[in-house]
């Protein structure tokens, strides 16, 4: 990377914007990070610069940054279903990476910011797959079985890739499953499934592991936590590579 | 043998824990009598001493198949709770975390689960589940059995009450349960203009403004609107509503609550089993009956070998259901909801024209007290309050909405919906895209109801198009809910040929209430229409939406990779055998469809030529359409669409490679 922030002229938008992004995706987040500063502060006000400076933070795990960047990018561009999309996930990040987990036990203001967000990224965009399965893992891991089977039950129409029915797929079925109901085949048809790959970028599964754990610990119901774990095992076999199970 | 009769129509009022019957014949409107081996208690023993026909309680057994449906239900209410199921009318069409965010679930003693398939509720009974679409069929399967019985003859046509706050997306569900329940044909009605028609209320040209306060056993539901007659049309009544108001828990049940806590008292009767709990229920709802016609009641009753009497006088009960600490003040809650129909209706209690009374509950005198004290000013409207308690009607009011179900068959009666129905629009511009509602239905359309077509000025380079339909609240609900239009579900409409294509689409609603959707593609007559939506999730949304693009920073020069020799061979072969099963698929179905066949025979020309792998895109485009067109027709089933279509999102990235120039 031979170019570098000083050498372009600093209101040169587009190429600072070029840059900065070249930096995202060669992992220099640092550097990608002052572009972005660069842009916000001395640029045209742009909610973008604020969401991929949010990006820079998240990968340098500055997730409350990253959460407060989204906020920013939203006062911009109130109606963008992504933003409050991500500055839910960056405010559950935060909370995980804080607190080691979430749990039903969590400040409850902070879970409803998350349910908020998720919420509110519906509003704006009820399509949205990506949102639909955040508000379904959510309950699951705060372990309202119900509200995750309802949540399955309503996002089934709105799943826009394979890869997104199979995650849903999972967590309902793993709902299903603590909650003590059958497993039909119909629910867990795109789990079974194990053409599908799914990438561990599009889904961390962390939060998961942690819970299953918290409940073996907690002696939950053997049988059900039985099932949860073979849930657990048949979606391993989609990722052909090891899963993302980082917060 | 009985006959089939086509020109008989059953009236039916389903209520939230009651229903009635009746039905009209040459003589006049005969009521349809439960035939129920269970004898109710004294004072239920004649219709007109305060419950309706048929208690739409089920009662299930221990393994949670039905056991019996009626009063046998009622009467286990309190003891089983979970195996006793009620209030069915109030979970259609909902979902399920409708229901738990406004606390309605907290209502229903038994177990309510969320739906897997459509995330609206399933009512859980041991290990069995039912939908309330299923469970409102037995209801009214009973009703047609026991009508049969007493006339004598098959019926098939049904014409049922709904409140006039449903919007088409909760009569749809009412209308296929009445189908389930073996009716040919199926209308319905609002409760407020049956109401009217069986009171004989005079309904003139000119629109009347009238207040119904229907006050059944589990709900209060309150509602402003007009009634009249259209001028076009001599026959056609209507009724447009203009703000509907309730309580969901307050109704005659709420009330008995309040009596058996003050029995208790009086009888200083300490902690009771469920089993005592039921026989005081009993003579509390009694004591209820009783005391709208009397000042006080006696009660007699005994519970495990003791003997206990009490009397209770009406001050006692009215003390009673305003409550004491804590409690909410059920006269003062009616209260507010008859004021707060009329406020946000825009009316003053002067301005009502017509008042009409539903429900047992509206016999008590303290209610009475409560509609004096709102409607003092109107000396027209006391005098009908008058003449209401003074027993003038020639009606039951416990029958009288469906006895005027009954009656609406001879006249043309119609309503307005108060939401209005529509689809997201697009707008592109060089940095932005606009979402805009696109209202095709206006709010307080009659039905039936078509409007025009609407062009879209968009279109879609794959020839998929999927449309967000979109609802617009009753104006009277904006305020209380913060937006104007809610997100009911999506529809989808492909086109054979993306390239040749102008979609217009046209809605309505049926002679049901159904909401219709037809998307048309103008330029080959490609059509689909569709009844209700796919509603599995019902969300707020404002309008309009802008979504700004992100900044041009185009910094790769993409270009498209052929697809290998192998992988095309693959997709051919297997685009063969796909198009083979939709052609078997399609000649096996009941009802032709002109434009699949078109589709088939046009994939069938690419696919014949020996050169079928270089034209693979015209192969996957028409092969894509094709494969929606049959799902949206219901040719192929969703597990079948949902594995082609995951079969052909893994050729597409197959065939359609990108990689950057510069690497």
């Amino acid at each position: 990377m031979e170019t570098h922030l000083a050498t372009v002229h600093p209101i040169d938008e587009c190429a600072i914007t070029c840059l900065a992004e070249t930096y995202l995706d060669t992992g220099q987040s640092h550097r990608a990070l002052e572009c972005f500063t660069t842009l916000i502060d001395y640029g045209t006000p742009n909610p973008w610069h604020y969401n991929r400076r949010a990006t820079a933070h998240s990968d340098l795990l500055e997730f409350d940054k990253a959460a407060m960047d989204m906020s920013h990018a939203i006062a911009l561009d109130t109606d963008n279903a992504t933003y409050y999309w991500l500055r839910g996930g960056y405010r559950l990040s935060h909370e995980v990476r804080a607190h080691g987990r979430i749990t039903e036990d969590s400040k409850p203001d902070i879970i409803s910011r998350i349910l908020h967000d998720y919420k509110q990224s519906l509003q704006c965009d009820p399509t949205r797959s990506a949102a639909w399965v955040n508000l379904l893992e959510i309950n699951v891991i705060l372990r309202q079985w119900d509200n995750a089977i309802g949540h399955f039950g309503a996002c089934r129409s709105y799943m826009s890739r394979p890869a997104f029915q199979v995650i849903r797929g999972f967590l309902g079925c793993l709902a299903l499953a603590l909650a003590g109901d059958d497993i039909l085949p119909d629910d867990s048809q795109y789990l079974d499934d194990t053409s599908i790959v799914v990438s561990p970028d599009i889904y961390r599964f962390g939060e998961i592991e942690v819970l299953l754990n918290d409940l073996s610990m907690e002696g939950y119901d053997p049988p059900r936590l039985a099932r949860a774990m073979e849930v657990r095992d048949r979606f391993l076999e989609h990722f052909d590579e090891t899963p993302n199970n980082e917060y | 043998m009985t006959s089939t009769n086509d020109h008989l129509w059953l009236g039916i009022d389903l209520g939230t824990c009651n229903s009635s019957a009746a039905i009209k014949r040459h003589t006049g409107v005969e009521t349809i009598r439960c035939n129920d081996t269970v004898i109710p208690l004294e004072p239920f023993l004649d219709n007109a001493e305060g419950h309706k026909n048929f208690p739409s309680f089920i009662l299930f057994n221990d393994d949670g198949h039905i056991d019996a449906i009626g009063m046998a239900g009622k009467e286990q209410a309190h003891v089983t709770p979970d195996r006793v199921v009620w209030g069915i009318k109030r979970l259609l069409g909902k979902t399920f975390t409708d229901l738990k965010e406004s606390g309605e679930l907290d209502r229903f003693p038994f177990r309510i689960r969320p739906n897997r398939k459509n995330g609206q509720c399933l009512i859980a009974v041991a290990d069995q589940r039912y939908t309330p679409e299923t469970l409102c069929a037995v209801v009214f399967r009973k009703i047609k059995t026991d009508a049969e019985k007493q006339t004598g003859t098959s019926l098939n046509s049904v014409i049922v009450s709904v409140p006039a706050y449903f919007d088409p997306l909760r009569v749809s569900p009412i209308v296929e349960a009445a189908r389930d329940a073996g009716f040919v044909h199926v209308k319905t009605i609002p409760e407020p203009v049956a109401a009217a028609l069986a009171y004989d209320i005079e309904i003139t040209k000119r629109p009347r403004k009238v207040l119904v306060f229907d006050l059944g056993a589990g709900t209060l539901d309150v509602t402003t609107g007009f009634l009249y007659r259209d001028p076009s049309e001599e026959n056609e009544y209507r009724f447009q509503v203009v703000k509907n108001t309730g309580d969901t828990r307050l109704g005659g049940m709420d009330m008995d609550d309040r009596l058996v806590r003050l029995i208790i008292e009086k009888c200083m009767l300490g902690e009771l089993s469920k089993a005592g709990e039921t026989e005081v229920r009993r003579h509390a709802e009694l004591a209820k009956i009783r005391l709208s016609s009397n000042d006080t009641c006696k009660l007699r009753f005994s519970l495990q070998g003791c003997d206990h009497h009490c009397t209770i006088s009406r001050a006692e009960l009215e003390t009673a259901l305003k409550g004491g600490t804590g409690d909410k003040d059920l006269l003062e809650a009616a209260r507010r909801q008859v004021m707060a129909a009329i406020n946000e209706a825009d009316w003053r209690p002067q301005d009502v024209e017509r008042l009409i009374l539903i429900g047992g509950p509206t016999r008590l005198p303290c209610i009475r007290d409560v509609l004096d004290i709102v409607f003092h000013a109107n000396p027209g409207v006391i005098k009908q309050i008058e003449s209401f308690y003074a027993g003038d009607e020639q009606v039951d009011r416990m029958d009288a909405v469906a006895t005027g179900a009954a009656l609406s068959i001879d006249r043309r009666v119609d309503d307005n919906v108060p939401a209005g129905y529509g689809f997201e629009d697009l707008e592109l511009s060089n940095d932005a895209m606009l979402h805009q509602p696109c209202v095709l239905v206006p709010r307080d359309s009659g039905y039936p109801y078509r409007s025009q077509h609407h062009t879209i000025s968009w279109t879609n380079g794959s020839g998929l198009f999927e449309f967000k339909i979109l609802q617009q609240v009753p104006q009277s609900e904006v305020e209380q809910f913060g937006y104007e239009y809610k997100f009911v579900g999506i529809q989808k409409f492909a086109v054979k040929n993306p390239n040749f294509c102008m979609v217009a689409i046209q809605m309505g609603y049926n002679a049901n209430k159904e909401l219709e959707t037809t998307f048309t593609n103008i330029l080959s007559g490609e059509s689909v229409t569709y009844q209700g939506v796919i509603q599995s999730a019902s969300i707020g949304m404002h309008y309009p939406l802008t979504v700004k693009r992100p900044p041009d920073f185009s910094r790769k020069s993409l270009q498209r990779v052929p697809p290998g020799e192998e992988t095309l061979n693959e997709f051919v072969q297997w685009a063969r055998v796909t198009a083979g099963y939709i052609q078997r698929k399609t000649d096996n179905h009941p009802l032709p469809n002109m434009s699949i066949a078109q589709m088939l025979d046009e994939l069938g020309q690419l696919l014949k030529n020996g050169d079928a792998q270089t034209r693979f895109e015209g192969v996957f485009t028409q092969l894509h359409s094709l494969v929606w067109n049959a799902n949206s027709t219901g040719i192929l089933s969703q597990d079948t669409y949902n594995e082609l279509s995951n079969h052909l999102t893994s050729f597409e990235g197959q065939l359609f490679k990108v990689e950057d120039a510069n690497n």
